[in-house]
């Protein structure tokens, strides 16, 4: 879901800039926390990150055929938590943006509240509510489901400020985006809850004690799933 | 793989050696003027000035650069489709016809807002390329550090970096391995996309071990202190920082000529 450069007038580039800098801000004092305390996270979080690119850049299988990606921001968002998910991705898109043509330097900001904000804390949100209730592997799904529901809604609502229909308003021209990507975004979401779920499983058969090396996630929590 | 083609070109083009000042000012400046501008004459004028570079003084392939345009051309030529046929008042059709007995109308608003914005996406693209296939990635680290980004930040995002290509081989042999396994079904596909996904974690997770085992034998203690970078005392050519700003001025004065005007 990212916005192209050059897409949104200055305006919006500038809004939606200052709208993620105090999430960005809490993300980098939650990273300079999680180094302080254990220096040895930091080249894991290094490899997670690029791990997100190389994550993004690979194709999901899709039912309708169209180019799509998984956007990791669930899984993130399950082990390292949100605040530090968005420095991750801020740092993520800026290179998909450089070396990928995906996204752009005007629109960092939004893609950086949709993708690297609203996504990975709707799913952190969820993950947290539904843990205790619904068990590890629904509450997994509906993470990163819902995270990805999340930030296909923010860029839509981004895109209807930014253009909002002379007759209907911003209202009319958000039905209109969001059904227009609902396309494809719906189905997609699915299924990256799906492969989120099932790569988490397989990370915690194959190696039981691997998110004891971030010391950041709950980690007795994920060990007993 | 087009990221490693845009990372090559970055350390091979001519305009290499140029400062990464100069290059990143022409880029950044005249992106922000064709966001704010609100007619696609400017816009269209940046893609022009930005494509001579690409193409005459950086002298990257013709073709390497219109497979890179292709995505933001399409992402213009169907938002002027669909702004064209949803937005605008219905008393101002400029073209209207008929599928399937449903009548689609072209609206003025529409067709002109539709053009500015794939004008600007074109144009917007075309400066990204030249900052990305111009200059390499080490160097614009530097500019981050001017802008007083926190050093834990920079540090990420250099061993990010770092690990992206090496990863992404590892993840090319990987899905080559699997599609030489033949197509499943889709439950199949699903299952194979998540077993390789969380296998290159796993593999990304010893990657990580040794970079910190490779790091604590040099003494690391969550710094990377090293002597500063001694860069080469160059001069910003004055004539080309001139000639950026008498474009960025004229650019500037058009968007404002150009105000309210509209194309159709």
């Amino acid at each position: 879901m990212h916005i192209m450069e050059g897409y949104l007038p200055l305006i919006w580039c500038i809004f939606w800039y200052a709208v993620s800098a105090p999430f960005i801000v809490y993300g980098v004092w939650r990273l300079k926390k999680v180094v302080n305390e254990h220096p040895e996270s930091k080249p894991m979080l290094a490899v997670a990150g690029a791990f997100a690119f190389v994550l993004s850049s690979l194709k999901m299988p899709s039912v309708t055929g169209s180019c799509s990606h998984p956007t990791g921001t669930g899984f993130g968002a399950i082990i390292f938590g949100p605040g530090i998910t968005s420095v991750i991705s801020i740092i993520v898109l800026l290179y998909q943006a450089l070396l990928l043509a995906h996204g752009g330097i005007t629109t960092l900001g939004a893609n950086v509240f949709s993708m690297g904000i609203a996504g990975p804390f709707v799913a952190y949100l969820a993950y947290k509510t539904l843990r205790g209730i619904a068990g590890f592997n629904i509450a997994v799904f509906a993470a990163a489901t819902l995270g990805d529901l999340a930030t296909y809604v923010t860029t839509s609502i981004q895109l209807a400020l930014a253009f909002p229909a002379p007759v209907g308003g911003i209202m009319r021209s958000f039905l209109g985006f969001s059904c227009i990507f609902a396309i494809t975004q719906v189905p997609l979401a699915l299924i990256e809850g799906l492969v989120t779920m099932l790569l988490l499983r397989y990370l915690l058969a194959l190696k039981p004690d691997v998110f004891s090396a971030f010391h950041i996630s709950d980690k007795s929590k994920l060990a007993e799933a | 793989m087009i990221h490693s083609t845009i990372d090559t070109i970055a350390h091979t083009n001519r305009l290499r050696h140029i400062d990464t000042r100069l290059k990143v000012i022409f880029a950044i400046t005249t992106l922000l003027i064709t966001v704010a501008s609100t007619s696609p004459i400017p816009p269209l004028l940046a893609f022009i000035i930005a494509t001579i570079l690409i193409l005459f003084a950086a002298k990257i392939k013709l073709r390497t650069y219109l497979l890179l345009l292709l995505t933001p051309l399409f992402f213009g030529l169907v938002s002027l489709l669909l702004m064209s046929l949803f937005f605008g008042y219905a008393d101002s059709p400029l073209y209207s016809f008929e599928i399937l007995s449903h009548t689609f109308v072209v609206q003025k608003e529409g067709a002109n807002m539709g053009l500015l914005v794939a004008s600007r996406t074109l144009a917007g693209s075309a400066c990204l390329f030249f900052l990305a296939l111009t200059t390499p990635m080490t160097e614009l680290f530097t500019g981050l550090r001017w802008l007083r980004i926190p050093e834990v930040v920079i540090e990420l995002a250099m061993m990010i970096y770092r690990y992206i290509f090496l990863l992404l081989e590892e993840a090319e042999r990987m899905w080559l391995a699997s599609q030489m396994r033949g197509e499943g079904s889709f439950r199949t596909k699903i299952e194979v996309f998540s077993m390789l996904a969380s296998t290159l974690f796993l593999r990304t997770i010893y990657q990580g071990e040794k970079l910190f085992v490779a790091m604590n034998s040099r003494c690391y203690d969550g710094e990377t202190n090293s002597l500063a970078y001694q860069e080469k005392k160059t001069k910003i050519s004055i004539t080309a920082l001139f000639a950026i700003l008498l474009f960025e001025a004229v650019l500037a004065f058009v968007t404002i000529l150009t105000r309210n005007m509209v194309l159709i």
